[in-house]
């Protein structure tokens, strides 16, 4: 890869050890993926802020760099992490494991990051433009802004992220190219997607078929939310690790399918009907109907305002079950504002909790849960896989519904 | 312009006084532009909507109705320094109808992020064309009425800036010049929005970095000097890959040149050069993002502002508490700064002397302060007055 | 050379109905609401007219200038300033911002635009000038 004089100098190690350390890394992953040079990034955002996958080896990493003499030269955000910074003490998070997270955090923060913890960066102040190129970590964001803003990221690790922050750099390569952002498989849906829900499940059942290729969805209308996308990405990237889609007539790149596809043939084309819908439902529940659940989890990805005027309005008035905890996940940010809308005081008068730093997927499962109800793909994924709970996969109303009455599948 | 049989009822009346004032309000909006019909809209943003600009029985009604589409808020006042004209039961009535009390100028960076090509209503002259500009949403300048008739019925007449003839450029601006810094933007604004009024301008040969703090100041500065709803940037923005796209294939109407010699004139005629002695340094218009906010903190850690000289920073209420977090609220409280979530006009005592960032500041505040000189130069420039006292 | 008597006729469009007359305010530039008018006493504000014209009450008068521009909140600046008895008589406009159309609408202040002649060139301030919205005719009687 080439490297500029400055470049060069700090590979020497004379703007000191933390910049020489990160452009190492930096200079290491573009020497794989054949970069030609590094360009000039305009924001990074980093996961592993949790405790519970960064570990002691993360702090110490963090520490060390902090001492060497790091620091981030250009925006830098962060994402959700282990414990809820504010009410860890009320929810009854072990103060040791808190102690760590907090440790975590003081460290990013030491290194000049915005303490977003969210994984809708976009949402709170660290929102590029069309074309511009960021280094993002977290795979529901990056695909986000890839897909519906245009800006360009390749799947960046919470490592190459951080290293990309300190330098203001990143290999040019991958995402970055506008050849490698061509649509390559077309995905014809078939069916009205009503929910949330069902968009996460598309992703889920679209992301298994189409691993290390473009997507190119055609037929969503115009008129789809952003944190309807948020979680088509957020599924995309989990079943698929896809960095980016086409949505025809959203994605700046592709105001049509010729467009899209740079006026090639698809690769291949795949339908997603009713009937794949529903199997993916069925598939992401684990459990049948009228089991007890102990956990219901919303907010994954983070909810947007509209999503917590939703759950606020379906809440109303309504208590949740008492053995159940219902946790709506959001960012601080969201947060403010919800609050002195009065979301916030609605949806906690039903018992539910609405957690702004915290997300389940990168948490530990320090209450005993067993079963989870949620309206995200990516969580019933993770929740499995993270917290251990048998998960069951809905719609918000289902999810609220199960929390109220404790079981699944109950009307209320 | 076409009526569905359900907009056409709402028209007679049929569903309600607010729906009847509404769709006749938009039936004659878009019949002045010759639009053939209504389209749906996705969000609103909008003023907290005030007495005086409504006939008072459609106030009343207004008040007491829920708006159709999920809809954010301008600045509110700012509770935590007692900066605010709306109390806490008004605002209750508004959180009823229906509004977010997103509370800032740029919603943009604090959730309000629409895709591109979507249809939404959207007021503030500064944050409309940003939306329309950088995200490629889709919506008039709206004002009131309009933003709320649109709110009300979920739809806006369809001509203009939600076409795609209407987003058409047609002046073209080759920039000719090095922009070093945000300010130089609203200074490339407020050249450009004299010349092209309320028509689409295009620039070319933009170089170097433009993201979220220059299109800020861009934009903001275009909608002061003309009424521009939308703007191109061939390279950058969304609808210009190439000068060809920004015109649709047409020629441009009217070329202008934007060199060194306009840059400097521009920046000129934003201050009054009065003295040097400032007692007022006002950033954020539009609202200050946490980048800027860090910049700030780095530039007056350990130091003090100037005796008799008042900072103020104006922020988003989110991006407030995100600079709490993270120390640098600490930082620049402790060197005298104020950080604040209003628009600053109205709130301030008479300064005499003033130093901004901001372009839109400079051009407004002289009729709301006709005794005030003012200065205007970069954040950078503005916060090393602040520690001097002196602008130089 | 015009005379003062000399009557000009203008041919446009009109968006808001209605006949009137009055005196003419005419400003070169285009005019943001905001800042430039002040609802509260119906007078143009300093920075956005001409300095001969700042204080210059719009009651009564009919305002010609080429667009308008600034500030979304003018629709309600010019409504709220209709609302406390300062409404102009008609308003000219060469071409129509949204904002001012909102405002135009609201307040119902005959207005015409599109005109055969540019109005700002035609018409001077003081100029006697009768608007029929109705019709799109403009008849402006040189007062020197």
């Amino acid at each position: 890869m080439y490297l500029n004089k400055e470049d060069e100098k700090i590979l020497r190690g004379e703007q000191g050890l933390g910049n020489q350390k990160a452009m190492e890394v930096l200079v290491a992953i573009g020497d794989i993926f054949d970069a030609e040079k590094l360009i000039k990034i305009s924001s990074s955002h980093l996961s592993s802020v949790a405790y519970e996958s960064s570990g002691d080896t993360g702090i110490s990493f963090l520490e060390r760099m902090i001492i060497d003499g790091a620091h981030f030269k250009v925006l830098t955000t962060l994402n959700p992490h282990s414990i809820e910074y504010d009410r860890w003490k009320e929810l009854a998070f072990p103060e040791a494991y808190v102690k760590k997270q907090l440790r975590n955090i003081e460290a990013y923060k030491k290194l000049g990051a915005v303490g977003t913890f969210t994984c809708t960066p976009f949402l709170v102040g660290n929102c590029p433009r069309y074309g511009e190129h960021v280094s993002w970590a977290e795979s529901s964001a990056l695909s986000y802004i890839n897909t519906v803003i245009g800006a360009r990221t390749n799947r960046e690790s919470a490592l190459s992220a951080l290293c990309a922050g300190i330098i203001g750099k990143t290999p040019y390569y991958g995402f970055h190219l506008n050849e490698n952002r061509k649509g390559t498989v077309l995905i014809d849906v078939k069916t009205v997607l009503k929910h949330s829900s069902d968009y996460s499940a598309m992703g889920y059942n679209i992301g298994k078929k189409v691993e290390g290729k473009v997507p190119v969805f055609n037929n969503i209308p115009q008129n789809v939310k952003g944190y309807d996308i948020n979680a088509l990405c957020a599924a995309l990237a989990v079943s698929g690790a896809v960095p980016m889609s086409h949505i025809i007539g959203i994605t700046p790149e592709a105001p049509t399918l010729e467009k899209a596809f740079r006026n090639d043939n698809p690769e291949e084309k795949i339908t997603f009907d009713r009937v794949e819908l529903e199997e993916t439902y069925e598939d992401r529940c684990m459990k049948e109907s009228g089991i007890e659940i102990d956990l219901a989890v919303l907010g994954c990805p983070h909810y947007w305002y509209d999503q917590l005027a939703e759950t606020a309005r379906l809440l109303n008035g309504k208590k949740i079950h008492k053995d159940v905890d219902l946790w709506v996940n959001t960012s601080s940010s969201i947060m403010t504002v919800a609050k002195r809308t009065g979301y916030i005081d609605i949806i906690e008068a039903s018992g539910a909790k609405v957690m702004c730093s915290y997300c389940p997927a990168v948490a530990r499962n320090f209450f005993g849960w067993k079963t989870m109800a949620t309206d995200s793909t990516k969580q019933t994924f993770y929740g499995h896989g993270v917290l251990g709970v048998d998960v069951l996969f809905g719609t918000t109303e289902q999810v609220i519904n199960a929390a109220i009455s404790g079981k699944w599948g109950v009307k209320v | 312009m076409y009526l569905t049989n359900e907009e056409e009822k709402a028209y007679k009346g049929e569903s309600g006084l607010l729906k009847e004032w509404a769709m006749k309000f938009l039936t004659k909006f878009g019949d002045i532009y010759s639009a053939e019909k209504l389209i749906k809209i996705d969000t609103a943003f909008t003023f907290l909507p005030t007495p005086q600009a409504f006939e008072s029985e459609i106030y009343e009604v207004l008040i007491k109705s829920k708006l159709a589409v999920p809809t954010h808020c301008h600045i509110t006042g700012d509770p935590e320094r007692n900066l605010t004209r709306v109390t806490p039961d008004r605002l209750k009535t508004f959180v009823d109808m229906g509004i977010s009390l997103t509370s800032t100028c740029a919603p943009y960076m604090c959730g309000y992020c629409p895709t591109n090509g979507s249809h939404i209503s959207s007021v503030e002259s500064s944050c409309l064309v940003y939306l329309n500009s950088v995200f490629g949403a889709r919506t008039h300048r709206e004002s009131f009425p309009s933003i709320i008739a649109s709110a009300v019925t979920g739809k806006t007449p369809y001509f203009g800036l939600h076409t795609d003839e209407g987003r058409k450029g047609n002046l073209l601006v080759n920039v000719e010049t090095e922009l070093s810094n945000p300010s130089d933007y609203d200074a490339l604004g407020y050249f450009a929005g004299g010349i092209a009024g309320i028509d689409v301008p295009v620039f070319k040969g933009v170089t170097g970095r433009v993201g979220l703090e220059e299109f800020k100041g861009l934009g903001a500065a275009l909608a002061t000097s003309g009424g521009v709803g939308l703007y191109h940037v061939v390279g950058v923005t969304p609808e210009a890959p190439s000068v060809k796209a920004a015109f649709q294939g047409d020629k441009p109407e009217e070329t202008v040149t934007f060199g060194k010699d306009e840059l400097e004139e521009a920046k000129e005629h934003l201050s009054t050069h009065g003295p040097e002695e400032v007692d007022y340094v006002i950033l954020g218009c539009p609202h200050l993002s946490i980048t800027e906010l860090m910049q700030v903190a780095d530039l007056v850690k350990g130091k003090k502002v100037h005796e008799g000289v008042s900072l103020w920073l104006l922020t988003v209420p989110m991006i407030r508490w995100q600079a709490e977090q993270m120390g640098i609220r600490d930082t620049i409280q402790k060197a005298g700064g104020n950080i604040t979530t209003v628009c600053w006009s109205g709130y301030t005592p008479t300064p005499k002397v003033v130093a901004t960032d901001s372009a839109k500041e400079a051009h407004y505040a002289p009729a709301h302060y006709p005794k005030t000189d003012f200065w205007f130069g970069s954040l950078e420039k503005c916060i090393n007055t602040a520690l001097t006292g002196r602008w130089r | 050379m015009t005379k003062k008597g000399m009557k000009i006729v203008l041919n446009g469009r009109g968006v808001v109905g209605g006949v009137a007359e009055g005196n003419a305010i005419v400003l070169k530039k285009s005019l943001s609401f905001w800042s430039g008018l002040n609802p509260q006493t119906g007078t143009l504000g300093r920075g956005q007219v001409p300095p001969e014209l700042v204080g210059e009450n719009i009651k009564g008068k009919v305002l010609v200038y080429p667009f308008g521009k600034g500030s979304t909140a003018g629709g309600a600046i010019l409504f709220w300033n209709c609302k406390n008895g300062f409404a102009p008589a008609a308003i000219i406009n060469q071409k129509l911002d949204t904002v001012v159309a909102n405002g135009v609408i609201a307040s119902k202040v005959p207005t015409i635009i599109e005109l055969d002649q540019d109005p700002c060139q035609v018409i001077e301030t003081g100029d006697f000038v009768k608007v029929d919205a109705d019709n799109g005719t403009v008849e402006v009687t040189k007062t020197e």
